[in-house]
């Protein structure tokens, strides 16, 4: 017999622990480094544009995954350390030499550390894989979901695999660093006690949720809105009082406990409530990272109901089941060419319109907010800001159906009706683009139209009178030109196949240099080129014709970023998830790895306090509890570490999506698809809560046996 | 054997320091069984402690022989605490991945001793203590009282200079109480063991040569056995409601 020997039938007899650093170390690395194989593959990396709002979102979602995911290995890791303590503690007592022993610590924990991570980046591959094909499979299969490996997702996972190294051994160090050996010992039995709070306490956390909140989202836009007054990066802080309401009010739920009115219901409460408050301090870390995790999976599981319910509003409410428009210098398919193809469907076209809009210099400001320092916006006001379109009130009047009135030197705003109300005066001056002259028209209101004619262009769409429309229109270059068709057909839910085609044809008609994305424009164009610069748009990820903007019928991601896409109701409907599939699978997957790490934390938390507290368990029964009191207790404790977490974290995710939704619009209205979209998420805010009720069952079952009741008493 | 002078140590808590232990100086000579007794509070535990090398303390001097302890260096710490210390805990600090003879074994093996020499050895106490039979067995198997008589071999092992024992009988019913004192008389008498002891139960300490009685951190009186067991007892009680003892300490 050796130290080494004794020291190594120790570990046989404890390989739970290593079991359970080892499983909760590679389960992480597994989640982390598939996710960033997936996000960082060139096909996704090729679809997201660079600097967007969802590639901005999935990296977000993904950092709060991330924090989840090495606070849940590090928090594994302290239990292991925990778990040795007593072992420890009992060498050093007996006289073991501490740097043998510690190298032995060190050893297993580098072994166990290692081996977990090897093996967490090997399975990453066939896991990340495995769920890319799945997706294809169950959901949608186009040309851009095939999958590609790209190493810096590996990259990424090597580096979370050192830092929760790291990480592991520094608590290694700290824990054999200790010289208190009484400390070492009993380091198992030490509770971590938080002590009661007043009755204001919960309430208080609750309203400094809301602060962080409102202070964050609606105070910096209610300031540049009013005052033209922007807040500092700093200010960003602001959202740290959220943080630190939920602490607040999670310490007030483990820890609060009153005889108050219902003192029986106090008296009822006492054991479980008691045992909570003695491994308060952890506890409550442990439902701070799980509000952490639930808020950036529901965040991330939001995202398809917001898509596809915009998408079905849209479909709703369009008057025209298609419509497409481009530059009149593109040889398009024309009417004859249009009939033709319908015929071959069978189609009758019904409706058909066909409307011109120029383009014509309109007044803005560029405004700057500084770097990051507080004050004044900075306006800077340009006569010739940019290209906006014009259409005539005749042809308005066409596409809405009715009579639009516009006098000469006047102009409207084509809007929907969802919108109407935040539409205001926005031009002050109108510059012929050919002749350099100026107007300064009068602002006489909206024509309602619901359809795609703007939306998809991303830009509004104004309306002249005849007479003035018809002078600029005279002088313009082809260039400054668009034609739009739109038209209906009955049962256009049939015709996939000729909307396919239709589009199809429409792409392989347009040049390379009319595939640029929406919010293009020429003019700024030609003012970054005059100065010397280039024109954004032309440059990296949006340059035209190139990245998700590459025009071959095939590419389903034009849909989402090409600015002369096609709106036809058969592929809108169709092709949604399809057009969506990569951001779809991205968020779908993070919410996935968050709500994993949930309930691998809330179920490890559940047994840590049944093992703890097994001998107040075993007391119970002796002193004369029934079944349904123990299990009264543990469903007591239970419920706070599963359920409070959980509605705490829903309800944050849904008080600011509710928010974000209220600032899309600057008149605070919330659209009918929003409206739809909340919804859908309550919907799903339920069914998560069934997977969280079913590991809750789970953990409830183990507990049981865990402290040996889950025989009938 | 074993030297206490003028020993001082405190806690901090909450920026203020609490003396737990205020000039506190005595001796034991060899195969002396000394007990501490005092009230909850009374920083009898920290006393042994602190001569166990397991908890640093601020001012005086801890001798063993020779050594000082407060001198040694992290490694000669653990050498002392193996080749000179042996320790008893009231909860018996029992590896239960080991069984009882690997158990009693431990001292040894971390000294790196031969393992004939080793097990002959570990027999013997095995034998010593009547846990011959259960050699084989892990500490889930067996009783309190023969985990403990397990501890006590295991602390006999390296033939330590003194024996030190936190409340050996606190976990123990009377039968195994009775043979946990028992194995602790064998010791002295047939391995020459020095032992010293907290315990807050006369019954016990009335086993001991001597007993000293701590009072708020402070030597309150040293008990010395002259006559009879049952008269050091009644001595013991009377000591014991005088120092505000609890009430089951003077039963």
């Amino acid at each position: 017999m050796t130290l080494y020997s004794i020291y190594a039938k120790l570990r046989r007899y404890n390989w739970k622990s290593y079991i359970s650093l080892f499983f909760c170390t590679m389960l992480s690395v597994i989640l982390v480094t598939s996710y960033a194989l997936i996000y960082y593959s060139p096909t996704v990396q090729t679809i997201l544009p660079a600097g967007g709002d969802s590639r901005k979102q999935a990296v977000m979602i993904f950092a709060a995954a991330v924090i989840g995911c090495a606070m849940f290995t590090i928090y594994a890791s302290t239990l292991f350390f925990k778990n040795k303590s007593r072992e420890t503690g009992i060498f050093f007592a007996l006289g073991a030499d501490k740097r043998k022993l510690t190298k032995m610590i060190f050893t297993d924990v580098s072994v166990t550390t290692a081996a977990a991570c090897v093996t967490g980046l090997a399975v990453s591959f066939p896991v990340a894989w495995g769920i890319w094909n799945l997706f294809r499979l169950a959901i949608v299969d186009s040309r851009e979901m095939a999958y590609r490996f790209g190493y810096t997702g590996l990259l990424l996972g090597v580096i979370f695999c050192a830092f929760t190294a790291l990480c592991i051994f520094l608590l290694g160090i700290k824990f054999t660093a200790r010289t208190n050996i009484m400390d070492i010992i009993n380091e198992n039995r030490k509770s971590e006690p938080v002590r009661d709070v007043k009755v204001w306490y919960g309430a208080a956390g609750v309203a400094l949720m809301a602060a962080g909140l409102l202070l964050g989202f609606i105070f910096p836009g209610f300031l540049i809105r009013k005052f033209d007054f922007y807040l500092p990066a700093v200010w960003n802080g602001v959202y740290l009082l959220s943080v630190a309401g939920v602490y607040m009010l999670m310490v007030y739920v483990v820890v609060h406990s009153r005889r108050g009115r219902h003192p029986e219901r106090y008296y009822r409460n006492i054991i479980s409530t008691s045992m909570m408050r003695f491994m308060g301090k952890q506890t409550v870390k442990n439902m701070c990272v799980i509000i952490l995790l639930v808020f950036g999976a529901d965040f991330a599981i939001f995202y398809t109901p917001i898509i596809l319910s915009g998408v079905e509003e849209n479909i709703k409410n369009n008057p025209y089941d298609f419509s497409y428009t481009y530059e009149q210098r593109i040889p398009q398919v024309d009417r004859q060419e249009l009939y033709d193809m319908a015929e071959t469907y069978g189609i009758v076209i019904k409706d058909y319109l066909e409307l011109e809009t120029i383009d014509l210099i309109v007044d803005g400001e560029e405004w700057d907010e500084g770097n990051g320092t507080s004050g004044k916006m900075k306006y800077n006001y340009m006569e010739e800001y940019a290209y906006s379109r014009f259409m005539k009130a005749s042809d308005a009047g066409r596409l809405t159906g009715g009579r639009v009135a516009v006098k000469p030197g006047e102009y409207a705003v084509l809007a929907a009706k969802e919108e109407a109300d935040s539409v205001y005066a926005d031009i002050g001056v109108i510059t012929d683009p050919v002749t350099g002259g100026k107007n300064t028209p009068d602002y006489i209101g909206n024509v309602i139209f619901n359809g795609d004619l703007a939306v998809t262009l991303g830009e509004r769409i104004y309306v002249l009178s005849d007479k003035d429309y018809e002078e600029y229109n005279a002088k313009l270059p082809a260039g400054n030109k668009y034609r739009s068709v739109l038209f209906n057909i009955d049962h256009w839910e049939k015709y996939y196949g000729f909307a396919k085609e239709l589009k199809d044809e429409i792409i392989k008609r347009t040049p390379v240099d009319a595939a640029v994305f929406k919010g293009y424009n020429r003019y700024r164009k030609k003012l970054a080129e005059d100065a010397g610069e280039v024109y954004f748009m032309d440059s990296g990820s949006w340059e035209p014709g190139k990245g998700s903007l590459e025009l071959v019928p095939e590419n389903s991601q034009l849909s989402t970023g090409w600015r002369y896409y096609p709106s036809f109701k058969p592929l809108q409907s169709q092709d949604a998830i399809k057009n969506m599939a990569v951001f779809l699978m991205l968020f779908i997957y993070i919410g996935i790895i968050c709500f994993a790490a949930v309930g691998i934390i809330a179920y490890t938390r559940g047994i840590t306090i049944a093992i703890n507290y097994r001998q107040v368990f075993t007391d119970l029964k002796r002193l004369g509890a029934d079944r349904k009191y123990v299990d009264f207790c543990i469903k007591g404790q239970l419920k706070k570490i599963f359920f409070y977490p959980y509605l705490t974290g829903c309800g944050l995710i849904y008080a600011f999506m509710f928010l974000v939704f209220k600032a899309n619009d600057s008149m605070g209205k919330i659209t009918a698809s929003e409206k739809q979209a909340l919804l859908i998420d309550l919907g799903l805010i339920v069914l998560a809560g069934v997977y969280i009720g079913g590991i809750y069952a789970l953990t409830f079952h183990r507990f049981k046996k865990a402290i040996g009741m889950d025989q009938e008493i | 054997m074993l030297t206490v002078n003028h020993l001082y140590k405190s806690y901090q808590a909450g920026g203020q320091d609490y003396p737990v232990l205020k000039n506190v100086s005595f001796a034991i000579e060899k195969g002396e069984i000394v007990a501490v007794m005092g009230a909850s509070g009374s920083g009898k535990t920290t006393l042994l402690n602190c001569i166990s090398c397991f908890i640093p303390f601020e001012e005086g001097e801890i001798m063993l022989g020779e050594q000082k302890i407060k001198e040694l260096s992290e490694k000669e710490l653990s050498q002392v605490r193996n080749r000179h210390l042996g320790f008893v805990f009231q909860d018996f600090m029992l590896f239960d991945g080991l069984s009882v003879f690997e158990n009693i074994c431990v001292p040894q093996i971390i000294q790196g001793g031969r393992v004939a020499a080793m097990e002959e050895r570990a027999s013997k106490l095995c034998d010593l203590f009547g846990i011959g039979h259960i050699k084989q067995k892990y500490p889930a198997e067996i009783s309190g009282g023969e985990k403990q008589r397990t501890a006590v071999a295991r602390a006999l092992m390296n033939l330590p200079d003194v024996i030190l024992a936190d409340e050996p009988t606190g976990n123990l019913d009377t039968k195994s109480c009775r043979a946990v004192i028992d194995s602790f008389l064998k010791a002295r008498e047939e391995l020459k063991a020095t032992i010293f002891m907290v315990t807050h139960d006369s019954f016990v300490a009335s086993f001991c040569d001597r007993v000293i009685v701590l009072k708020d951190g402070q030597i309150f009186k040293e008990a010395v056995k002259h006559g009879d067991r049952q008269q050091f007892f009644d001595e013991l009680l009377e000591l014991t409601k005088a120092v505000g003892g609890e009430q089951d300490d003077a039963l």
